[in-house]
């Protein structure tokens, strides 16, 4: 019924709705699972295609077997560490890795047991931190650089540690209502980022340039319901003016027929264009005209 | 007066002498043993306090400080909450109790913990605020009808909040909700029901009560964390539909910052008042984010 109400509504709604925000788009990966036969191979067959229609490499933000959730999954998998990396080395063909970070308050790795900007404690953050981090070093993955936050955390100690250790790109901001996070609304408000607007975090120790989140990737058959919510988060200033920002999704919950429909839309009728990590980067400099100074004592 | 002398407990001693042990029964009742005290005061911090005092080596009187990890202005700090006080019959009225207390403050004061707080019994409680320098916070509840999932009262009592309203935890101390959750369920097991949906999380216990010749189900909140407010009406809906249940309860001191996104909060007369004693901070002007299941006795 529902589908039915959607194709009537949808059947007056304008294909090029979009048309007006100029969309400069990458596409991120929040990858967690390859070590899944089936997501692993729809992983790669996605980014494969999303080169083929967009001439742009996705962003593949990892998180690293040193997670306890991760550690706990590949284990009951009987998936071996050696594996992991070699899945890692067949992604790096097709795409762009990052570091995609979960931190928890326990050992427990569920999710209510998660760090998160209200329920921050500094020490096992530094330690699953360093810990992710020395494994990248460790098996001579390049991170490139780039982060992305899982559940869209981010404080003044995640984001000093990164560029304390070398990460000069983070895709973790967002003004999307389910990727909220408190660090970074104040962020933005305070600084007056808009939507699309790509800026630079500091600290004494470098700085970081934020390419921001807009929405999740599609998941249904109407492609129509990706525009909607798109232009939901948009302000008038958006219009004319240059949007730029990733999609994203995780390699799990990846809908490869319906997103691959939605991204030939994007290119097709909003006359989207999509960029690799490096085109992203280039633009969001041009664009970035402000830098938030990050205070670990506010 | 005769000779007292107070010494700090290892309760974790195998060799722990007899005389505590009957002690506990001869204080608490048969059915406490060791274990059980374990069980419900021991976090994982390791930084409890056990204290006695002696009279020719016989422990005559007990108090227990339990330690918890609190996240304030995003520092970790620490703080204890006096629990277990129990005195021998015939040594009573005796000033064991102040004696233990007058110990605790300097002990914890001087491994840094920022305060002591408790609840107290009509007993405790006029001497922890007129004699030992307690200062008192009422306590506030709000009880949420869930009956049909929620669907016609859950966002009558939440308000409707943008993004980024309702999460003020500027000078609050929010408690380590992981590290009560564990204790919690290292106690009571499944009992303890957790729920988390978009980085809010919910914990408690289901418990019953008869009203107005009903016998209702509701779910006692033992605590909570709140990171996306705009959001939270979605958790406690799915948690009335999930657990069934007929009301939520939410017991607070009035200081919580958390009680910001509901309606309705009114005076809980019949729930011991929090009182708090600053060691190494002062906190006259903090918030405490604290609820029900912070308690030793939840």
């Amino acid at each position: 019924m529902k589908n039915l109400i959607k194709k009537s509504i949808y059947s007056f709604y304008p294909k090029d709705s979009l048309k007006p925000y100029k969309l400069k788009l990458g596409y991120i990966f929040h990858t967690e699972q390859i070590y899944d036969d089936t997501y692993f191979s729809w992983l790669l067959e996605f980014c494969s295609t999303y080169y083929e229609i967009t001439g742009a490499r996705a962003i593949c933000a990892i998180i690293p077997p040193t997670n306890y959730l991760l550690a706990q999954s590949l284990k009951e998998a009987g998936f071996s560490e050696s594996n992991f990396v070699s899945r890692l080395r067949d992604i790096e063909k097709v795409a762009t890795l990052g570091y995609h970070g979960h931190f928890y308050n326990s050992k427990t790795p569920k999710a209510e047991f998660a760090i998160h900007c209200n329920s921050f404690q500094l020490k096992p953050l530094i330690e699953q931190v360093e810990a992710d981090l020395n494994w990248f070093r460790k098996h001579n993955i390049d991170h490139n650089g780039i982060y992305s936050g899982g559940w869209w955390f981010m404080n003044a100690f995640l984001a000093d540690m990164l560029i304390t250790n070398g990460f000069r790109f983070d895709y973790t901001f967002s003004r999307a209502p389910y990727f909220f996070n408190l660090f970074s609304d104040q962020i933005m408000s305070e600084n007056q980022v808009r939507i699309g607007e790509s800026f630079y975090l500091e600290s004494g120790k470098g700085k970081m340039l934020c390419i921001q989140n807009f929405i999740g990737a599609h998941a249904t058959p109407y492609v129509e319901d990706f525009d909607r919510n798109l232009k939901n988060l948009f302000s008038p200033e958006n219009e004319n003016g240059l949007n730029v920002g990733v999609i994203n999704s995780h390699d799990y919950d990846l809908d490869l027929k319906n997103t691959l429909k939605c991204i030939r839309h994007l290119v097709t009728d909003a006359g989207a264009e999509f960029f690799s990590h490096d085109g992203l980067r280039a633009l969001s400099e041009q664009q970035a005209r402000k830098t938030a100074l990050l205070d670990l004592n506010k | 007066m005769p000779e007292y002398i107070v010494r700090e407990l290892d309760i974790h001693e195998k060799d722990i002498n007899n005389n505590i042990i009957s002690f506990l029964e001869e204080a608490f009742g048969k059915d406490i043993d060791l274990s059980k005290i374990i069980r419900n005061t021991y976090t994982r911090n390791g930084k409890t306090l056990y204290l006695g005092a002696f009279h020719n080596e016989r422990l005559v009187a007990f108090n227990c400080f339990m330690a918890f990890e609190f996240q304030f202005n995003n520092k970790t700090v620490y703080a204890h909450q006096s629990c277990w006080a129990g005195t021998s019959p015939q040594y009573r009225k005796k000033g064991l109790f102040s004696l233990l207390y007058d110990e605790a403050k300097r002990i914890l004061l001087d491994r840094g913990s920022a305060f002591i707080w408790g609840a107290g019994n009509s007993q405790s409680q006029p001497i922890l605020i007129n004699k030992l320098g307690f200062r008192k916070i009422e306590m506030v509840k709000v009880e949420i009808p869930a009956a049909f999932g929620g669907k016609f009262f859950i966002d009558h009592y939440l308000k409707k909040l943008t993004q980024g309203a309702g999460v003020k935890v500027k000078d609050a101390f929010l408690p380590n909700e992981a590290e009560v959750m564990e204790l919690k369920l290292g106690e009571f097991g499944e009992e303890v029901r957790i729920h988390d949906r978009y980085n809010n999380i919910l914990w408690g216990k289901i418990k019953h009560k008869e009203k107005f010749g009903l016998k209702l189900k509701y779910l006692a909140v033992g605590g909570m964390v709140v990171n996306k407010p705009h959001l939270l009406h979605i958790l406690f809906k799915e948690i009335a539909a999930k657990e069934k249940i007929d009301y939520f309860q939410i017991v607070a001191n009035k200081t919580n910052t958390y009680l910001h996104n509901f309606l309705h909060v009114r005076p809980a007369a019949n729930t011991e008042a929090l009182v708090i004693y600053d060691l190494a901070m002062d906190t006259t002007n903090a918030n405490f984010n604290f609820f029900i299941g912070i308690k030793d006795v939840f």
